[in-house]
């Protein structure tokens, strides 16, 4: 039996068929589709490889360089190149050629990809819903490290406000309190350095404030006690002006007490005063 | 049927009545049963049942596959390129156990070294052929393959291209590493048998 015979023999016992033309016409569509999104997820992974080095622009170094969508874009750069092989005629391009058409394909894409701001879309998709990919990914790492960073910051400042605060006594207190309340809601809102800064500043100017107008207070009551007395004892008796006054001032005491030491310490004074031009008068 | 009368036909032709009639493929395995057995020795070095068993599933998968040959396509090139498949498939499976196949003292050979303008060429036109074949077997597959396609099956490098589904340049070069290295294995035997 010729071999001819023993084949057609073989086909017609094991009814072995020819595959129709749309056989064919299909395998090169997936074939085709498969190169299609090869091309899409290189310029995808490029787009987010720009994405990342554009965003670490001011912070470059070789730990922060986007590993992961290199690797990736690498393999959908190879795949694409063995796959490409199996599309009629391409066989014939050099290998050095299609990989550099392939780079460049996808270098633009990836470009566009970025550009319009997907790879940034789907960088933060993939940080949000990929738990995996928030350890991998030099954003989530750059991020961690900056809010790092910034509570140590808040911590610094934070204790800093609490000096101020003892400094400006308990008057101030809520106050600073309050704007430390502010200032954390500023922090917990966008995690801004700056805003932080002011808030401080904002506080400063506050306790400023308050000492300011303490001591405007303090002034215009000595001058409020002084004037009265240096008109009255041209004319009246020095003590009797001097005991009215320290009647005035305990009365005062009673209705407030926060400048209480600065009356008696004044009616002190106008005693001692008076006490001397009675010597001065004898 | 009687196909008898189809055999000036092109090989072409014929596929395109396979299509039509399983019986039209049994002029396509009597041209090309001898010249592709002597591929497949060349390629394997295997005895003639398991080359006929080879030979066997070449022509099987070339007849479920004739739809994908298309009009640019020759016929020969594209069936080589199924039979290059095979062989490589084959070389998987089976080069744990290649034949260790020992090179003789050979004084022509050496004479050939002198002067090798075309160095295979030469071997082969003395009538060495077998023992070429026994040295290709000592080279990587990659050249053995591109060796045996250009010298002892007469293909050009468009044809081997085509075959191997690489470009031109590739096979060029490819062809000019593969004469190096058969080259040196013949001078390093040469020196060790002297």
């Amino acid at each position: 039996m010729s071999l001819d015979e023993k084949i057609l023999a073989k086909i017609e016992k094991e009814n072995i068929w020819i595959r129709p033309r749309w056989f064919f016409t299909i395998q090169n569509l997936f074939f085709g589709g498969l190169f299609a999104l090869m091309l899409v997820g290189g310029a995808i992974s490029f787009g987010i490889i720009l994405d990342i080095a554009s965003f670490e622009n001011n912070n470059k170094n070789l730990s922060s360089l986007p590993f992961f969508w290199m690797v990736v874009f690498v393999m959908f750069l190879l795949v694409g190149r063995m796959i490409v092989n199996r599309l009629g005629w391409i066989y014939k391009v050099r290998i050095l050629s299609l990989v550099v058409i392939l780079l460049a394909v996808n270098a633009l894409f990836g470009y566009f990809v970025f550009a319009s701001g997907k790879a940034e879309k789907i960088e933060q998709q993939l940080i949000e819903k990929l738990p995996l990919y928030q350890k991998i990914s030099p954003i989530s790492k750059w991020e961690e490290k900056n809010e790092t960073n910034l509570n140590r910051i808040v911590e610094h400042d934070l204790v800093n406000i609490e000096n101020e605060k003892n400094v400006a006594g308990e008057h101030n207190y809520k106050e600073a309190d309050e704007s430390d309340d502010r200032d954390s809601e500023t922090h917990n809102d966008n995690s801004s350095l700056g805003q932080n800064r002011q808030n401080d500043t904002d506080i400063d100017a506050l306790i400023k404030k308050e000492k300011e107008e303490k001591e405007e207070k303090n002034q215009v009551l000595l001058v409020e006690k002084k004037i009265p007395t240096v008109d009255e004892t041209e004319d009246e008796d020095v003590e009797v002006v001097s005991e009215k006054k320290s009647k005035e001032i305990s009365s005062q005491e009673n209705t407030n007490d926060e400048y209480s030491d600065v009356e008696i310490d004044l009616a002190e004074d106008l005693n001692e005063e008076a006490t001397g031009d009675e010597i001065n008068e004898e | 049927m009687d196909t008898s009368g189809f055999e000036q036909y092109s090989d072409e032709e014929i596929a395109e009545l396979v299509i039509k009639d399983k019986a039209f493929f049994g002029i396509l395995i009597r041209r090309y049963e001898k010249k592709l057995g002597g591929y497949v020795w060349k390629m394997s070095g295997k005895n003639k049942e398991e080359i006929d068993d080879m030979l066997q599933n070449i022509f099987i998968k070339a007849y479920v596959n004739i739809n994908s040959l298309k009009k640019e396509h020759k016929f020969s090139n594209w069936l080589y390129g199924i039979a290059h498949n095979e062989c490589i498939d084959h070389w998987r499976r089976y080069k744990k156990h290649s034949n260790n196949i020992s090179l003789e003292a050979n004084d022509n050979l050496s004479a050939v070294l002198t002067s090798n303008e075309d160095l295979v060429r030469d071997i082969i036109d003395r009538g060495e052929a077998d023992e070429m074949n026994m040295i290709l077997n000592k080279l990587p597959y990659k050249y053995k393959e591109i060796l045996v396609l250009k010298y002892l099956e007469d293909k050009s490098y468009e044809e081997i291209g085509e075959i191997l589904k690489k470009p031109v340049s590739t096979i060029g070069t490819m062809l000019r590493r593969a004469k190096i290295r058969l080259k040196k294995y013949l001078e390093n035997k040469s020196n060790e048998l002297r």
